[in-house]
């Protein structure tokens, strides 16, 4: 109703000062008017000492948590183009440590000693051509395990940190 | 004792830390959005926390034009809506199971009652009405404000609030004719 709404634009103070004057006037001679405007006024005062809810007492810890949960996944998360090159470079490291560990007792050598596998078909020149000299490899190798350890280092909890500790 | 720009600031600058203080200043105001919509305690927390990940998320997009309880407010209608839409729930179940509640609870003092009264006729109320009154009135957001977070125009938020401030009388008068 129009008379509703101008009550409440008048207690908002939303009402320019001629309509609010006219407002004012309505409520002051007419009973209906005043019993209306008592009425929304004391609502808005209820409303007004109306306190918002509370959360339970652990919820900005846990809301807290659920961030430094989603923070530490973001910064583990490792490009497709990274993951790409640790795999394959752990890889290459694998195959170099058994191809170039002493034949008889490698992998390899118990392989074919029990007749799994033959792997004549590989020349020795193109494994050489393919991982180099194994003192090389070693040291390829070691300095590929710190750089994924540096790439995947969490600076919160570290297995560094740990070893220090 | 750091100002709210001065912490949104300083979560933007790589601060985790200072988020905690953002999140105790706006859970009661975030809470009693969903809450006033969900209707339950449990679905309301769990929706506010989603809010405050978020905000936090994408914290480097709020510019400043708006208020940031107004922005944390917009995200946590969307994330409400979301959720509902998703869960399907039925309001009027829910509301009966909460005056159920409420009649239990043993009354004090005449403002306690009065509160209570307040609080019993907004859970009555459709949760739209129930929000947008909460919007305005406990969480002091302007008509503006509120057509922002609601995403409709001023004009239609002041008949909005205007329709839900006589459902709202009327329910406390029969309420109130009640006891």
């Amino acid at each position: 109703m129009e008379r509703d709404e101008k009550i409440l634009e008048y207690i908002d103070g939303l009402l320019s000062a001629e309509e609010a004057e006219q407002v004012r006037e309505k409520i002051a001679t007419n009973g209906e008017w005043k019993a209306q405007y008592d009425s929304f006024l004391e609502m808005n005062a209820l409303l007004n000492s109306t306190e918002l809810l509370t959360p339970s007492s652990t919820f900005v810890d846990q809301t807290m948590a659920l961030i430094d949960t989603e923070t530490k996944a973001e910064s583990k998360s490792v490009s497709p183009i990274l993951r790409f090159f640790q795999l394959t470079g752990w890889l290459w490291l694998g195959l170099t440590m058994l191809l170039f560990t002493d034949f008889n007792t490698s992998v390899f050598s118990q392989l074919v000693q029990l007749g799994i596998a033959d792997f004549a078909f590989i020349s020795k020149s193109g494994i050489h051509l393919l991982f180099g000299n194994s003192a090389m490899l070693w040291v390829f190798g070691v300095m590929f395990i710190a750089y994924i350890a540096v790439s995947n280092y969490d600076e919160d909890n570290s297995l560094f940190k740990e070893m220090l500790n | 004792m750091m100002t709210e720009e001065q912490l949104i600031a300083s979560v933007k600058a790589g601060n985790a830390h200072a988020y905690r203080s953002l999140v105790s200043m706006h859970q009661s105001l975030v809470f009693t959005m969903v809450y006033r919509r969900v209707n339950s305690r449990e679905d309301a927390e769990e929706i506010a926390q989603d809010v405050f990940v978020k905000a936090y998320r994408y914290i480097a997009s709020f510019k400043g034009d708006a208020k940031f309880s107004t922005w944390l407010c917009s995200i946590a209608n969307n994330s409400t809506s979301t959720f509902l839409s998703k869960r399907k729930m039925v309001f009027n179940e829910l509301n009966e199971r909460h005056e159920q509640q409420e009649d239990h609870q043993i009354l004090s003092t005449p403002e306690e009652e009065q509160l209570k009264l307040i609080e019993r006729a907004l859970l009555k109320l459709p949760a739209d009405d129930a929000q947008i009154i909460s919007l305005f009135y406990q969480g002091e957001q302007s008509l503006t404000e509120i057509a922002i977070i609601l995403q409709m125009e001023t004009n239609a938020v002041k008949v909005k609030l205007h329709r839900a401030r006589v459902k709202l009388k009327t329910t406390i008068e029969q309420l109130t004719i009640q006891k």
